[in-house]
């Protein structure tokens, strides 16, 4: 009465095909190509557990990326309780001559690492995996509004953020103070 | 402003690094996670015994003649580290332990049913609710530990134990009013409700035996149950009837005694142990013959720990560590073993005493703690971390 090696099989095809685009959501949410991908493992080890019942009922794409949401959060408040470490983003500017795009990327990933998760997970949902309000909340497990008022803040805190100061400011501020 | 952060998004992650995840190596946590089955009843010890035996019986896997599981001669064998609870720390949420549903029930003292009964397969929390006081029947709802919502099956139906939660079976002890041998299933493709009853077996439970032990269903194909051979209930012959066929049922073994085999154990030979020592998860763990603590060795027979505590007994186990429950003393209370850390921590107050949890897979836990005096129970379900 378990899963076979059919369902293996359509799993492993699944997390192939899923994974570029879930390590992106996770990279975007955590600034770390490697934390990523532990917590995009993480993600697809829930997901394969509830793999019968998604395969059943559908929305195993959607599953896989609340999983590893879910497994950022987690790691994010393990973190906060125990260690708060050195941020490394391999995109980061690192010298004078970078090009501005690199620097924009880096300011940007500056820009979200300043704010707090769950409105770091809003931005990132809605403008990159481009979910809406409800689907949003359904992800984080909290109301439309919450994912309204949170989403509006961490706009606003971006738009602060990346149009009065400078990008070079924002590459120095995010580089030693990264809140995760 | 919204359009240029979707441009830089995207272009944030258009040339990510190699990833090196291994999908293998995922599908074969996710199969540990998911294969571990394992069945808490909580009315006793000698009903935890039996439980053990006839499951390790079923599968093949228990050898017989141990003595009492006792530590022999621990203070001059102690070699680990000795942590006594004493000196465990609160658990950490997030670093410790991760709950994924917490459910109180404050008054369970006035038949008011309703807990989690079990985890499925695919990590459902199995919930029921009922019955209550004079309404023998019970609802049931399947809660997605993700969302929160639950899903409530179909009707009402006279259920006791889970005994089995897979990803297309869910497989109920029927509550009968004679006491006869039956099984409720709930088909999750179809959503519907059956119940089976094995007519050979009930003969046997009627005519010189006013009743059975304790019953299972393992893998969803076939329940177990153990009928008394003598009148004290001390030895029982070991049946099992398939969940499809109401006429296949066989006799496994007969004349068992669980006082003499306590469970599945720890082939410890030749690492020159003395006492017997059973498997939990990936270590061996053994209680001191005082029942002042619990020694864990590896399955070659080195220390990892002595963990000495009053009425002290290792209740459950995952990959991650080992759940201990004190049941008495200033240290009354539900502890864990973390196996990567070496940390004791505390995550509970104690059992409530309520019959609660059933099948549960993987590395999932659920553990329970008293409420309201002694008269409720709260449940959480949730994993170690290490």
């Amino acid at each position: 009465m378990g899963r076979d090696a059919t369902d293996d099989a359509e799993f492993a095809e699944f997390a192939t095909a899923g994974r570029a685009r879930l390590r992106s959501t996770a990279y975007l949410l955590c600034g770390d190509w490697d934390r990523a991908s532990d917590h995009v493992q993480e993600g697809l080890i829930r997901t394969y557990v509830a793999w019968p019942r998604l395969v059943r009922n559908g929305g195993e794409l959607a599953y896989a990326r609340k999983a590893v949401v879910s497994a950022f959060l987690d790691a994010s408040r393990k973190r906060s309780s125990t260690e708060r470490p050195a941020a490394e983003h391999p995109d980061q500017a690192s010298g004078e001559d970078v090009a501005a795009s690199v620097v924009d990327r880096a300011a940007l990933m500056a820009a979200l690492a300043r704010l707090p998760g769950r409105q770091r997970a809003c931005v990132v949902l809605r403008y990159f995996e481009e979910l809406d309000v409800r689907e949003t909340a359904h992800v984080l497990r909290c109301s439309e509004g919450t994912v309204k008022s949170q989403t509006s803040r961490a706009l606003a805190s971006l738009r602060s953020m990346l149009d009065d100061a400078s990008h070079d400011e924002l590459v120095v501020a995010g580089r030693e103070n990264l809140p995760w | 402003m919204v359009t240029e952060l979707q441009e830089l998004l995207r272009d944030t992650v258009a040339s990510p690094p190699p990833d090196h995840l291994d999908v293998d190596a995922v599908i074969g946590t996710g199969r540990r996670r998911v294969r571990r089955r394992r069945t808490t009843i909580a009315v006793g010890v000698g009903a935890v015994a039996v439980t053990a035996l006839v499951a390790g019986l079923v599968s093949g896997g228990v050898g017989p003649g141990v003595d009492d599981g006792a530590v022999a001669d621990h203070d001059k064998e102690s070699t680990g580290p000795v942590l006594a609870l004493a000196d465990a720390r609160p658990a950490v949420e997030g670093r410790d332990l991760e709950v994924l549903a917490t459910h109180t029930n404050e008054d369970l003292d006035r038949g008011n049913g309703a807990i989690f009964a079990g985890v499925t397969d695919d990590g459902l929390v199995v919930y029921t609710d009922g019955p209550h006081t004079t309404r023998n029947t019970t609802r049931v709802a399947l809660l997605d530990p993700a969302t929160g919502e639950k899903d409530w099956l179909p009707g009402v139906h006279q259920v006791e134990h889970l005994l089995f939660a897979g990803t297309e079976r869910l497989v109920f002890q029927t509550a009968t009013p004679d006491g006869a041998i039956g099984a409720t299933v709930f088909d999750r493709a179809t959503r519907t409700w059956s119940e089976i009853t094995w007519p050979g077996l009930d003969a046997g439970t009627t005519s010189s035996r006013p009743g059975y032990g304790e019953m299972g269903a393992d893998d969803g194909e076939r329940i177990w149950v153990t009928l008394p051979e003598d009148a004290d209930w001390h030895v029982f012959d070991l049946w099992s009837g398939s969940l499809d066929d109401p006429a296949d049922i066989r006799l496994e073994r007969s004349a068992v005694d669980p006082r003499a085999t306590p469970g599945p154990r720890c082939d410890l030979a030749g690492s020159g142990q003395v006492a017997e020592y059973l498997a939990y998860g990936p270590v061996c763990a053994a209680s001191y013959g005082d029942g002042a603590g619990v020694r864990v060795v590896t399955p070659s027979g080195d220390p990892l720990v002595d963990i000495r505590g009053e009425s002290l007994a290792v209740v459950d186990s995952t990959d991650a560590g080992l759940v201990l429950d004190a049941y008495a003393g200033e240290t009354a209370g539900t502890y864990a073993y973390l196996f990567g850390s070496g940390a004791l921590v505390r995550i509970g107050p104690g059992p409530s005493g309520f019959p609660t949890a059933g099948p549960i897979p993987g590395d999932y836990l659920i553990w329970d703690g008293a409420t309201n005096d002694g008269h409720g129970a709260t449940q959480w379900v949730g994993r170690l971390l290490d």
